[in-house]
């Protein structure tokens, strides 16, 4: 995984417009359009986010030569989101109370920047999220953190992790988009 | 769309919809553990006494139906992935309610079939009318065919029923309009709410939160269905046989709802067995151990209906069976889920901002392990000694099982209220 562009990490969730094209697929109509008509409303400081399948390597052409740059996050093999944004200055990010956190989060998001084992568990009913994160947690190598997406902060975890000797950071994204950092202090 | 985001967002319920259930729940337990010491008389003679109805009614509305509403408050939106319908329904059934109890409750203590005991039951009726609202509009617009959400409805309409069959009994006694004595139709109501309400509630909430707190993957919605179907069909007959006179309405129904509970039994077992958490927390097994006791009201109700068709006295067996089920059963339940839901409710109100951010406390620090031995023991102490008291008929027995179910209540009160006053550390 290439490294995440500084400005793209410190976004915050205001500024993300995301457009999930998934559907528009899965019904079979192409949405070059509606990701056109999403890019021209954007405002000041935004970035869209397209959430998808795969790499839009088509659409990051066009939409570089119209002066965008694009960055690519593999979440895994059934979702990729892309980030494209024109000028990386608007996007600097405005200090908040939120930027503590912001930088806590980072710190740890650096330090494990190459060595991140991912797992997604938003589309999980209970208690199946909770197996998963400690079933990875189980064979995850030394020197690894586990990067969890998550719908909530689960707190019933946080117990789990406090007895195996694991530390965590949160990043709230927004409400029903969690990530999690968990890693041995 | 400017933050679109596609998943709906999952919020948790405020804790000002959930947490004043549990205290009021708290205070209802303490108060009616102490109308059960000043009532040991009552205990050596019928059951249908005015002290006896108090006490039924502060453990039955006060401490197990409030506790009920507001942790459902909390889970339900966990259960459907979407946020509670109305924070307002919700407040709105809390203060009918809590404003209601007490009134039925001093109403049935003093014989007073007024105004205190019919605006008592008005009031928790509208209470349990803004809830059954509340809830069905949640689930509704959550996961389709979600099992757990068909228990929780379903209990919540019992639970109507219940608080409408009790306030027809209540006008019955200024204005006797029913063709036969009250005693006939007290199993109903009573039944309306052990099963209908109680028993759907807990094993549709508890198939759901017993294998996440001992993560364990097993599950098995069939026999959930089966256990569903079971417990409905046993209740409804039993309701139908008042008009219809089927044959054998107390053995029938009571065969169907032991089939339900020892497959919930068995399913509680698998689970059990599959669980990941090897080493289980103290109030997981004082909420275990409440699972096991589920079977101990049946055996005596399977004596009752052999005295019945005998024709012999059974008002005592009767006291039993109330006793282990609202001091037993339920009992055992809250005392042990109080302490896996409340810490963590508290926990998110005070950290959830700063979670990962600076060291904060595990959400299990909130409470007293040495408040919880205590009330532990004590309530064990108590329930064992009381029940004997009842059993032996000796007075001495009663006061000192009481005692010790004061003490316990002391206890999870202390310990309540301590998670309750947690203030931030950090």
């Amino acid at each position: 995984m290439s490294d995440k562009p500084e400005v793209i990490s410190v976004l915050r969730p205001e500024q993300l417009v995301q457009l999930d094209v998934r559907p528009v697929l899965a019904g079979g109509t192409d949405p070059f359009q509606l990701i056109m008509g999403k890019i021209s409303e954007l405002g000041e400081g935004q970035v869209l986010v397209i959430i998808n399948t795969f790499t839009p390597a088509p659409l990051i052409t066009v939409l570089k030569r119209q002066g965008f740059s694009a960055y690519t996050e593999m979440i895994n093999d059934q979702l990729v989101q892309t980030y494209f944004y024109k000028d990386p200055g608007a996007l600097k990010p405005v200090a908040t109370a939120n930027e503590s956190i912001r930088t806590h989060w980072d710190e740890v998001n650096v330090r494990f920047a190459d060595n991140l084992v991912f797992v997604d568990v938003r589309e999980l009913e209970m208690p199946e999220p909770m197996i998963r994160i400690l079933a990875a947690l189980d064979t995850l190598p030394e020197g690894k953190a586990l990067f969890v997406y998550h719908k909530k902060l689960p707190v019933f975890l946080l117990p789990e992790l406090a007895e195996r000797k694991f530390d965590y950071r949160v990043n709230e994204i927004a409400p029903g988009e969690v990530h999690l950092l968990i890693f041995r202090p | 769309m400017s933050n679109g985001f596609p998943r709906a967002g999952f919020r948790n319920t405020p804790d000002t919809a959930v947490v004043p259930f549990y205290l009021y729940a708290a205070i209802s337990f303490l108060i009616s553990t102490i109308l059960l010491m000043l009532s040991t008389e009552s205990f050596m003679q019928h059951y249908f006494s005015p002290q006896l109805l108090a006490i039924t009614h502060g453990m039955a509305l006060g401490w197990g139906t409030m506790i009920i509403l507001g942790a459902s408050h909390q889970l339900v939106p966990v259960l459907t992935e979407k946020p509670l319908y109305s924070i307002k329904l919700a407040h709105i059934s809390f203060f009918l309610a809590a404003a209601g109890i007490p009134l039925l409750v001093v109403g049935f203590y003093t014989f007073n079939m007024g105004w205190p005991a019919k605006w008592g039951g008005r009031l928790i009726l509208l209470a349990v009318i803004a809830y059954l609202v509340n809830i069905f509009k949640s689930t509704k617009t959550g996961k389709d065919g979600n099992i757990y959400s068909l228990f929780i409805v379903t209990a919540a309409c019992w639970l109507f029923i219940t608080a409408f069959l009790g306030l027809v009994l209540v006008y019955n006694f200024t204005y006797p309009f029913l063709p036969k004595e009250v005693l006939t139709y007290l199993p109903l109501h009573a039944h309306a709410g052990i099963l209908g309400w109680f028993l759907l509630l807990i094993i549709g909430v508890g198939s759901r939160l017993i294998p996440m707190f001992l993560i364990s993957k097993f599950q098995d919605n069939r026999r959930l269905r089966l256990i569903y179907f079971l417990i409905n069909g046993g209740l409804v007959y039993y309701l139908l046989s008042y008009y219809f006179h089927f044959p054998y309405p107390v053995l029938i129904s009571g065969f169907t709802i032991a089939a339900a509970l020892s497959l919930f039994i068995q399913f509680i077992f698998r689970v059990w067995q599959s669980r990941i958490r090897k080493k289980v927390d103290r109030p997981m097994r004082i909420s275990l151990l409440s699972v096991a006791m589920m079977l101990l009201p049946l055996f005596i109700l399977l004596a009752v209906s052999a005295y019945r068709i005998s024709g012999g006295q059974h008002s005592r067996l009767v006291l039993i069976y109330g006793f282990l089920i609202f001091f037993g059963w339920i009992t055992s339940l809250i005392l042990g889920m109080t302490f896996k839901t409340l810490p963590f409710i508290i926990w998110n109100k005070c950290y959830h901002d700063k979670a990962g951010l600076v060291k904060t406390p595990d959400p299990k620090a909130l409470l007293s392990d040495r408040l919880f031995m205590a009330m532990g023991v004590s309530y064990i102490t108590g329930f064992l000694v009381f029940a004997l008291g009842i059993f032996c008929g000796y007075t001495r027995l009663l006061q000192a099982g009481a005692a010790a179910l004061i003490m316990a209540a002391v206890f999870y009160n202390l310990n309540v209220f301590k998670i309750w006053m947690h203030k931030p550390m950090v």
